[in-house]
């Protein structure tokens, strides 16, 4: 087994409260091998975006990680020091925001950006130098006529554009991991498809690993091999791509697929999971998700008792004490249709 | 996208609008004397001709004009005029230079790191702004002496605070833009993220505050001269000349309103100018390259 690029352990993030400290992330645990694409799915507020940042060391000054450890390519990072950071970031690791249009400074040229980017990390490089790669990374990612885009402004870029020019600047020193923080949220939907196509061929080409934050289960569907998906800062399922679409063993992993639109049932009411995600103020004891669950709003055990990420083989992890019996009852529940992963 | 036919461009002035014309005009009147009067044959600031004192603009002593007159003393005004720009120009100019660079950088550090720094900074420009700068200026001056190097960096240590405060106001929202978040991800470092990405979106506005500031030192520097307090003579101020023009406002008034006319000229010139570089002044010049380009 080859050392993975990026691995958690029982990673805890809590922000400090007007009522006391407030756990976000909680005992999260996962592992990115060499090459790998692993999806992160969940809603907004599930603790995807507080997971990556922590990650790359960026939490904001009010939140800390409480407990767990971050390792990339075996090193501990979440003890490094800044100086450390600031050389992995944007060299070894690096990060595509949601929204191109605000994570480009607006007065300087798009070129000069994606030359800060290489210049940062590689000092000694001359002026002409990284004015050919950065024509050169412009071309790779499908910017036309990339010597003259270079010398424009990002809002002379359209959004697919400015998007391929965030891809091109995470890319500019080949990382091993890449971070995309919902990449086409903020694309039209025609564009979308595009750019990921982009983002995926880059990614093959320097070998990266990925790690993929969406809501869109359909976009993970597509590019990544294992998706880890997270309810109420924890990781709720994590399972091969296939599998959490075949045999989805979560309820609440159930539930996403279920209110899914699908081709085949047209003129239906699509399905949703009832109730609300829980306030992380006052998690409800025991499964976080009980209250919503069709298996385990009733019982004792899933109000009382914490579920645990446990294997069910074949790779598959899932916090639920009555996996065996939610992945019985999964195909009754998801329509026919619904994320074919292919 | 629909093209629109474009609709048929109003005329406008040369240069975008009226008040930047009249801008342009006064201001690079003002600049020539002061750059092309010294280069005049016969021109002589200091020269005393204490039986020629006083006269009229345009009075002829030994078949030399002198255009705007001579002072007390029997100087051509024109000359010490042109040499009197140079010193408030120089004066103003420092001094703007020294409180831009000063309040930006103590603004953006403020902005940008916060905490116990940004409290230090700001209680500072709270202080400032509660005494009076031309009091300190006084009180200083008056225990260093009046001498143009002290009058400079103390005109630029107290106009610092507009600066700050507007650079850590910008930097305050900039900081939380995702550009820079995207910068840090990049491998950033918190200098590289001020210099690279904060300065460039807040310079913008600084210059138009030290445009609109450089007539506040030209006036104050103007006012410390009239007190004594400024420039000391033999050297001309405009001030100063304002201040011994006052004696003979009766007989001969062109001696005090010809530097007040150059003051004006100069304080206008840049006021209106700095129009230029708002939003408004940005789009009427716009329209002009447009206008020139079909």
């Amino acid at each position: 087994m080859s050392v993975p690029v990026l691995e958690t352990r029982d990673l805890a993030v809590e922000f400090a409260g007007p009522e006391g400290p407030v756990r976000v992330v909680d005992k999260v645990s996962f592992t990115l091998d060499p090459g790998e694409v692993l999806g992160l799915v969940g809603e907004s507020g599930s603790g995807k975006s507080v997971t990556l940042l922590a990650v790359m060391g960026l939490l904001p000054p009010t939140a800390r990680i409480v407990s767990g450890e971050v390792r990339f390519l075996g090193q501990r990072i979440d003890t490094a020091d800044e100086t450390a950071l600031q050389r992995l970031r944007g060299g070894d690791m690096a990060m595509i925001f949601q929204d191109p249009m605000t994570s480009l400074n607006p007065v300087l040229r798009i070129g000069t950006q994606i030359a800060e980017a290489i210049a940062l990390h590689r000092p000694g490089l001359g002026r002409r130098a990284i004015a050919a790669r950065v024509v050169e990374l412009l071309g790779m990612v499908g910017v036309p006529d990339p010597e003259a885009r270079s010398r424009q402004f990002p809002h002379e870029f359209s959004g697919g554009m400015r998007q391929r020019a965030m891809i091109a600047m995470a890319i500019a020193n080949e990382p091993k991991l890449l971070i995309a923080d919902e990449p086409t949220t903020a694309l039209d939907v025609t564009i979308q498809a595009q750019v990921m196509e982009v983002l995926e061929e880059v990614r093959a080409r320097t070998g990266s690993s990925m790690v993929l934050v969406t809501h869109d289960l359909g976009l993970v569907a597509e590019t990544a091999q294992r998706i880890a998906v997270m309810y109420a800062g924890r990781i709720a399922e994590l399972a091969p791509t296939e599998a959490i679409f075949e045999r989805p063993a979560h309820p609440y992993t159930i539930g996403l697929l279920a209110s899914l639109p699908s081709l085949d049932a047209t003129g239906e009411m699509l399905a949703s999971i009832p109730g609300q995600p829980p306030d992380m103020r006052q998690r409800p004891p025991g499964c976080a998700f009980h209250p919503r669950c069709h298996l385990g709003r009733d019982r004792t055990r899933c109000a009382g008792e914490r579920p645990v990420l446990a294997a069910l083989g074949d790779g598959r992890l899932a916090a639920c004490h009555y996996a065996r019996e939610a992945e019985a009852g999964a195909a009754t529940a998801i329509p026919s249709g619904v994320g074919v992963a292919g | 996208m629909s093209v629109q036919p474009a609709p048929r461009p109003r005329w406008r002035p040369p240069l975008g609008s009226w008040s930047m014309l009249f801008a342009a005009v006064i201001l690079s009147l003002i600049l020539a004397v002061i750059a092309l009067v010294p280069l005049l044959p016969g021109y002589d600031p200091y020269q005393q001709d204490i039986f020629n004192s006083l006269l009229r603009p345009g009075s002829v002593v030994d078949g030399r004009i002198h255009w705007l007159g001579t002072d007390f003393l029997g100087r051509d005004l024109l000359s010490r005029i042109a040499l009197a720009g140079r010193v408030t120009l120089l004066i103003g100019l420092s001094a703007v230079s020294l409180s831009l660079v000063v309040g930006v950088m103590l603004g953006l550090i403020a902005g940008y790191f916060r905490g116990p720094l940004e409290n230090v900074i700001m209680g500072l420009a709270d202080l400032q702004l509660s005494v009076p700068r031309i009091l300190v200026v006084i009180a200083v001056t008056a225990v260093l002496g009046p001498n143009l190097v002290t009058l400079t960096v103390l005109l630029g240590l107290t106009s610092w605070v507009t600066y700050g405060r507007v650079a850590r106001a910008m930097t305050l929202s900039l900081r939380e833009r995702e550009f820079v978040l995207s910068a840090t991800t990049q491998g950033a470092s918190s200098a590289w993220n001020i210099r690279r990405h904060i300065l460039p979106n807040v310079l913008p506005q600084m210059l138009i505050l030290g445009s609109y500031e450089l007539g506040q030192i030209i006036v104050i520097e103007a006012a410390l001269s009239y007190l004594g307090l400024g420039v000391q003579p033999p050297v001309p101020s405009w001030g100063r000349m304002i201040s011994e023009g006052q004696d003979f406002l009766q007989i001969e008034p062109w001696l005090a309103i010809l530097p007040g006319l150059a003051i004006f000229m100069l304080v206008a010139g840049t006021q209106f100018l700095s129009q230029r570089f708002t939003p408004e002044g940005m789009q009427d010049a716009d329209l002009t390259a447009l206008r020139k380009r079909r």
